[in-house]
């Protein structure tokens, strides 16, 4: 106590006050690792059945050859993220796994990197029936991949296409209150974590 | 001195950090203050005056990003909330809550029945306007907006609001939680013309 210093003190009470706020070691994988399949494409000719399902689902959403679209098939579910440079919104639909049904959706507010909220969607169900969440999180400069943590899995999401990231938890999911929370981490190309948090995210709007 | 100035400055330092944490859990919200999570009570028959009472109770009582709690003092008592976060906890609902609150709809999207839910029984649901748009879970379809009467819908991908009264020119009477500026009210809208809104009816309605 005697050589403690005005910035040590500090640095002491803010771990305390980290550790009061129950900060996990984020380091440490769980179970298994698995790594999501991720595909960026433009609209062409063809339309796969699940995009066309998704523009089904959003009448409005007119696709053009400026179109991007995401498609992500991970442990929990599938899922398509669309962009249109020329529309301010984001259009998400969510699969059940190997993208067979169509079973939520999402539409966002992006605009200059943004989103206006997770767009947190709970309509989709596992094989026995328990609520699943999805959500979009926008991945941090120099961010290569998404990992959000559960139990049992620890769920790789490549970023790619310079859109959200549309992630999956069955863990976190609060169907009584409509809401979910998703373990994040944000990683560099080099493993390096470069963010790190406890995504809340509610149905709303 | 120099012995115990270390000393001291760590004690302020903790006891800064201290108060900044008993303020931040001291600031209650209004959904801590006030809101339950009691089950809602089911009923046999829904009636849309009956719909449109619940509606007006929701009235002038604010609007919350995710939201579903109010009481009934025409107060907002959770004015100007940072936009579109639901963490904030005031009063009021958003757009889709108040629809799934005034439609009296079950969480479970499978069930059509009708469900009183408590005005401060802080419930949002699982559906966002997009999911009412599409007609998502049993006691929801889209529906001719030509045809929409009291307590039908307009919805877009973003928003949703419920008829209150027709119009015969153009415009209808919405009863909608628009914004955190605009709170939950009755407005004049031009919905049913615009093509980015569908109509929607709660199905199983009494009379």
């Amino acid at each position: 106590m005697d050589r403690l210093t005005a910035p040590r003190a500090l640095t002491v009470v803010a771990a305390g006050l980290l550790l009061a706020a129950g900060c996990r070691d984020h380091a440490k994988p769980t179970g298994r690792v698995f790594v999501g399949h991720v595909r960026v494409a433009g609209v062409g000719r063809f339309r796969s059945p699940p995009l066309r399902a998704c523009l089904r689902r959003f009448g409005e959403l007119r696709v053009t050859r400026r179109t991007r679209v995401v498609e992500r098939e991970g442990l929990l579910g599938a899922s398509l993220t669309i962009a249109d440079p020329r529309s301010p919104l984001l259009y998400g639909c969510d699969f059940t796994p190997g993208r067979r049904t169509l079973c939520g959706g999402a539409v966002g507010e992006w605009h200059a990197g943004r989103l206006n909220d997770p767009r947190l969607d709970i309509l989709c169900t596992d094989r026995a029936r328990r609520p699943l969440a999805v959500a979009w999180v926008v991945p941090v400069p120099r961010a290569r991949a998404i990992v959000v943590r559960e139990r049992r899995v620890t769920e790789v999401y490549p970023v790619a296409g310079g859109l959200p990231v549309r992630i999956w938890t069955r863990d976190g999911v609060r169907y009584e209150r409509s809401s979910a929370v998703f373990d994040v981490t944000q990683r560099a190309a080099d493993g390096r974590t470069l963010a790190h948090e406890r995504l809340h995210a509610a149905v709303a709007g | 001195m120099s012995l115990l100035r270390p000393r001291v400055v760590f004690l302020a330092a903790f006891l800064v950090a201290l108060s900044l944490a008993a303020a931040k859990a001291a600031l209650a919200t209004f959904v801590s203050a006030n809101c339950n999570y009691n089950a809602p009570t089911s009923s046999p028959n829904m009636y849309r005056d009956g719909s449109v009472t619940v509606a007006l109770v929701a009235r002038y009582e604010g609007y919350h990003w995710g939201g579903g709690c109010w009481n009934d003092n025409d107060v907002d008592e959770g004015p100007n909330e940072p936009l579109q976060t639901s963490s904030t906890g005031g009063e009021g609902g958003d757009c889709s809550g108040l629809t799934f609150k005034v439609w009296r709809e079950s969480l479970n999207t499978g069930d059509g029945g009708h469900y009183q839910w408590g005005r401060l029984r802080n419930v949002h649901g699982p559906y966002t306007a997009a999911d009412f748009k599409a007609g998502v879970g049993v006691p929801n379809a889209t529906y001719p907006k030509a045809d929409a009467i009291v307590m039908d819908a307009f919805a877009s991908s973003t928003h949703i609001g419920m008829v209150y009264q027709r119009g015969t020119s153009g415009a209808d009477q919405i009863v909608e939680a628009k914004c955190e500026a605009c709170g939950t009210n009755i407005f004049t809208r031009t919905y049913r013309s615009d093509s980015s809104y569908g109509g929607v009816r709660r199905m199983g309605w009494t009379g």
